[in-house]
């Protein structure tokens, strides 16, 4: 009899301990996925995302990388300061009026950006002067 | 004495798995898209202020941004009241650009870039639907109508017929529901593309 008692017992815990480490790993499964959403939409990660994009492809990209990755945090000030001269350029590319377009990208050269940003914002004023004075 | 340890043991175990549960559920709901953390008490003060400045700016598109990240219903701005309409245009604009700098990046590319589609005249009615009267709408509205006559290349007859365009109603440009096989002979011949 208490043997028979004492199986069941043994059974329980068996039962228990079973139970508990398959809830243990369901729990840490979903911290593990709750972790990998988190680190990707995490500040740190966006940076270093937005960044190697540029490295790889050049400033055009920012603005496409801020709309779709979101990065509206104060971080992404520069990346966002050339994401408004590209915007210019894409209004004066198609607008009569250039020159309004011109001085915004000339003010933003005047903060010497540097790099890949001086060198393509300085390509947008010369294709925009360029087609200013062939369309005249 | 077994029996003691076997529900002592089974206690335990309970209390443990519950504690990790709640654990669990709430992260999951604090890191989650419908999260109303970053919309309380004084995150939420300190957002209205940024959507200011930024609008103040004219960083039109990064207020959205903000405003649509850190609000648990996303484009409906429930939780920005004050500047729901303008966000709502800002980002019914958004889709109009966002598709033109796709369709100029492909042609700049040489590739085959999509013109003025049916979907395009659908952003764009429902961006001109919208009857907000302020400076944002203005501003936007000058810029749609910009992208409509200067890179798509319709005229100002075919801008107005489109801005009252009946819903259900096809789009036409010289008789023709191909609105892209025109637009995009229009643009190259333009673009000299």
């Amino acid at each position: 009899m208490k043997n028979k008692s004492n199986a069941k017992y043994y059974v329980l815990i068996v039962a228990f301990t079973v139970l508990f480490f398959a809830c243990m790993a369901f729990c840490f499964g979903q911290f593990r996925e709750l972790a990998r959403n988190y680190r990707t939409r995490s500040l740190s990660y966006r940076l270093e995302a937005i960044e190697l994009d540029e490295s790889m492809f050049g400033p055009v990209h920012n603005f496409s990388s801020l709309y779709f990755d979101r990065d509206y945090e104060k971080e992404f000030d520069g990346y966002w300061d050339f994401a408004d001269v590209y915007l210019a350029y894409v209004r004066g590319r198609i607008s009569e009026e250039k020159e309004p377009y011109i001085e915004e990208i000339r003010v933003y050269l005047e903060s010497r950006p540097g790099g890949a940003r001086e060198k393509e914002a300085k390509k947008y004023i010369e294709e925009l002067e360029y087609s200013r004075y062939n369309k005249k | 004495m077994l029996k003691h340890l076997t529900v002592r043991l089974g206690i335990v175990f309970l209390v443990i798995v519950l504690i990790s549960f709640g654990c669990v559920a709430f992260f999951q709901y604090r890191f989650s898209g419908k999260s109303s953390y970053e919309v309380s008490g004084a995150r939420l003060a300190q957002n209205k202020e940024t959507i200011a400045r930024y609008l103040d700016e004219g960083q039109y598109i990064r207020a959205y941004l903000l405003a649509s990240t850190t609000d648990p219903t996303g484009e409906h701005f429930q939780n920005y009241p004050e500047y729901a309409e303008e966000l709502y245009d800002i980002y019914n604009y958004s889709i109009v650009l966002i598709s033109v700098l796709q369709s100029m990046g492909s042609m700049d590319e040489g590739d085959n870039y999509a013109a003025f589609r049916d979907t395009d005249v659908i952003s764009i009615q429902i961006f001109y639907s919208s009857k907000t009267d302020s400076a944002v709408k203005e501003e936007l509205t000058r810029e749609v109508d910009g992208f409509l006559k200067n890179y798509y290349r319709l005229t100002e007859e075919e801008i107005e017929t489109l801005k009252t365009l009946e819903s259900g109603k096809q789009f036409t440009l010289e008789g023709s529901a191909d609105i892209e096989g025109v637009t995009k002979r229009r643009m190259e011949a333009y673009f000299e593309k």
